[in-house]
């Protein structure tokens, strides 16, 4: 099965680059794997997504009662609702994906989203936050298990 | 491991936040756009070297990384005072022009356009690219796809990749082009040009040809006299990477003419306390608060404002569209907001237009593209037109190169007034008496959608994308209702 692993996220924000470090951690320890990272959201994740038979998106979040570290795993689904667009990022990984089945591109069968839990996402830095960070090999970990990778 | 769905509230979080507050008589009295503040970047550069900068920056945006990264090539041109050669000058343009082209693109199918084509009543859920898809067939959305296929295939023949280039040096670029890429790039030209003339054909057949739309486009709710920026060449005519900033009055009279080294003679920055985005104004006017007219200095940048500011396109086919909106639309200048999405689609042909010129341009496979600087660096100003307006970069450096200011004043910021004033005049237009419609909150999205803003852009954080939340008070200060969309 021809898989990729996406990190997502700007790498000079703080911890909204959580997911491309994780991304990276993934291939330091088995080379093999693809990863590639993106700063773009939405309909660029189309260009990158079609062709492979599984996709794996490492991303970061915000909730409301969210703890700083916290690993979630989404579903396509749980992304839906975002059907309207106000920006150029306006399009959810969801619709972008249905871009792609619309008009025949050959999409992933198995889509899981993994999300972090970030704290500082507006502050220029290229570092994350302490809690954020220390939890990198410990998400990176999990990860692999979930995916048996 | 921890499952959630996201709801709107989470998703809400330091984004698009609108607030509208009445009068004693229940109608709009102000209305105010509030956005997320990123902090320190001029403090994340600072004690950095001044080359860095070109692949830095392009990391602030997801949206315009090309545009930063040809700014700051150019703010590092005038900081060791090299000038590019021709050649170099030549390839830098083509890679913004097919930039430009493919963001144009991208806005008016995906975001802007949707309004129209969709229709501006119909559910959010249909207005989007599915929904055009839908509307203009399949074929169309194929189409939509491989154009921005093909011209991101430019960038990254050119840039090195795609998306954050990483070409541009200090008097020139790294690489220089082969001959086969140049065929691929003329092929990518020619299916450009080809697109945008079907585009502006599908934007007479759905838009012009209904009344209601062009009620829409020409309405009062949407149009404010006010100044425009944009750069423009030696014969007055748009250009995207490189000429003089020209301003023009509300009535379309020369104001102001001026190298970007001296923008600081002419554009100033105010202050708000209900937000972190500074308002850009035009310093020999003044800031007279959020108000049109030639008695305030707001202004406003991208599509149609470069084209109010010009006299002309420099490529035929883009001049004669360039022709067909001002004679439909009555003369210069145009004031509607939405007439935005009509000019980036004679942009995007422009721009595709230029893309083939230059690819067929005899020294554009020179190897001659890079001009080595010699002198001791202080200080350089770059600008080029970024897709959603005039953006500049202003360093300052030590001896060595090393960065000690940095200043960037970013296209949306040069049109936040006038967004402001936008949402500020669609709501005092569908409020009244305390009388808050649903619709609202399409009619103030399609105002500032218009600009193309780029608030969010950022942060990457699910589900990547802006949400809006629309707050209204009542003259004593409560909220009265609070509409929201996911």
């Amino acid at each position: 099965m021809k898989t990729l692993i996406l990190g997502v996220g700007n790498s000079i924000l703080t911890d909204d680059g959580v997911g491309i470090k994780i991304a990276h951690k993934l291939k330091e320890g088995n080379p093999e794997l693809e990863v590639t990272e993106t700063s773009e959201a939405g309909i660029a994740l189309l260009d990158l997504m079609a062709g492979y038979d599984k996709l794996i998106i490492i991303d970061s979040i915000r909730t409301e009662k969210g703890k700083p570290g916290e690993l979630y795993k989404l579903g396509l689904e749980a992304l839906k609702p975002a059907a309207n667009l106000s920006s150029s990022h306006g399009i959810d990984i969801a619709t972008a994906y249905e871009i792609g089945q619309r008009l025949g591109y050959r999409m992933p069968k198995y889509i899981s989203i993994y999300a972090v839990e970030i704290k500082d996402n507006t502050t220029f830095g290229e570092r994350c936050t302490e809690e954020v960070e220390a939890r990198i090999p410990f998400i990176a970990e999990q990860i692999i298990g979930e995916e048996k990778l | 491991m921890k499952k959630i769905t996201i709801d709107p509230i989470t998703r809400l979080e330091g984004h698009g936040k609108i607030e509208i507050f009445l009068n004693d008589e229940g109608n709009c009295d102000r209305a105010c756009l509030q956005i997320p503040e990123l902090r320190g970047f001029e403090k994340f550069s600072e004690g950095r070297a001044a080359e860095e900068m070109p692949r830095i920056t392009t990391m602030i945006c997801g949206v315009c990384p090309t545009a930063h990264h040809m700014a700051a090539t150019k703010a590092l041109d005038d900081l060791w005072k090299v000038e590019p050669t021709t050649a170099a000058k030549k390839i830098r343009e083509l890679m913004y022009n097919a930039f430009q082209a493919e963001d144009h693109i991208l806005h008016f199918f995906f975001l802007g356009g949707p309004d129209f084509v969709v229709g501006p009543q119909a559910p959010a859920g249909e207005r989007n690219i599915l929904g055009v898809i839908a509307k203009a067939g399949m074929e169309t959305g194929g189409k939509v796809i491989e154009m921005r296929k093909r011209m991101r295939n430019v960038l990254r023949i050119i840039g090195g990749k795609p998306v954050m280039p990483t070409c541009g040096l200090p008097g020139g670029v790294s690489k220089q082009i082969s001959e086969d890429e140049r065929k691929t790039i003329i092929e990518a030209g020619e299916y450009g040009v080809d697109f945008c003339k079907f585009a502006l054909s599908l934007f007479d057949d759905i838009v012009l040809k209904n009344k209601e739309y062009v009620d829409l486009i020409t309405g009062d709710v949407y149009s404010h006299r006010t100044y425009y920026m944009g750069l423009v060449d030696e014969n007055n005519k748009v250009n995207f990477y490189d000429g003089q900033i020209r301003v023009v009055d509300p009535n379309g009279k020369e104001f102001a003419k001026f190298k970007v080294q001296n923008y600081l003679d002419h554009i100033r920055e105010h202050v708000e306390p209900w937000t972190y985005v500074k308002f850009s104004y035009l310093k020999n006017v003044g800031w007279k608060g959020f108000v049109d007219g030639e008695e305030s200095g707001v202004f406003r940048v991208a599509p149609l404002a470069r084209l109010n500011a010009s006299d002309g396109m420099a490529t035929p086919l883009a001049q004669e569209a360039y022709d067909k909106m001002y004679e439909t639309l009555g003369g210069k200048p145009v004031h509607s907001t939405l007439v935005f999405h009509w000019a980036r689609l004679v942009e995007a042909l422009y721009a595709s237009e230029r893309v083939l010129e230059l690819a067929k341009d005899p020294e554009i496979t020179s190897d001659d593209i890079v001009n080595l600087p010699t002198e001791t660096p202080k200080e350089g100003i770059g600008v080029v037109e970024a897709p959603r307006g005039t953006l500049i970069h202003h360093y300052q450096t030590d001896d060595q190169g090393i960065l000690t200011g940095v200043n960037l004043i970013v296209a949306t910021q040069n049109n936040s007034a006038a967004i402001n004033m936008s949402v500020e005049k669609a709501a005092k237009a569908l409020i009244k008496k305390g009388e808050v419609p649903d619709g609202i909150l399409n009619m103030i999205e399609m105002a500032f959608r218009a600009y193309d803003p780029c608030h969010a852009c950022a942060t990457h954080s699910l589900p990547g994308m802006m949400p809006l939340e629309v707050s209204v008070y009542d003259s004593g200060g409560s909220l009265v209702k609070k509409l929201v969309r996911d």
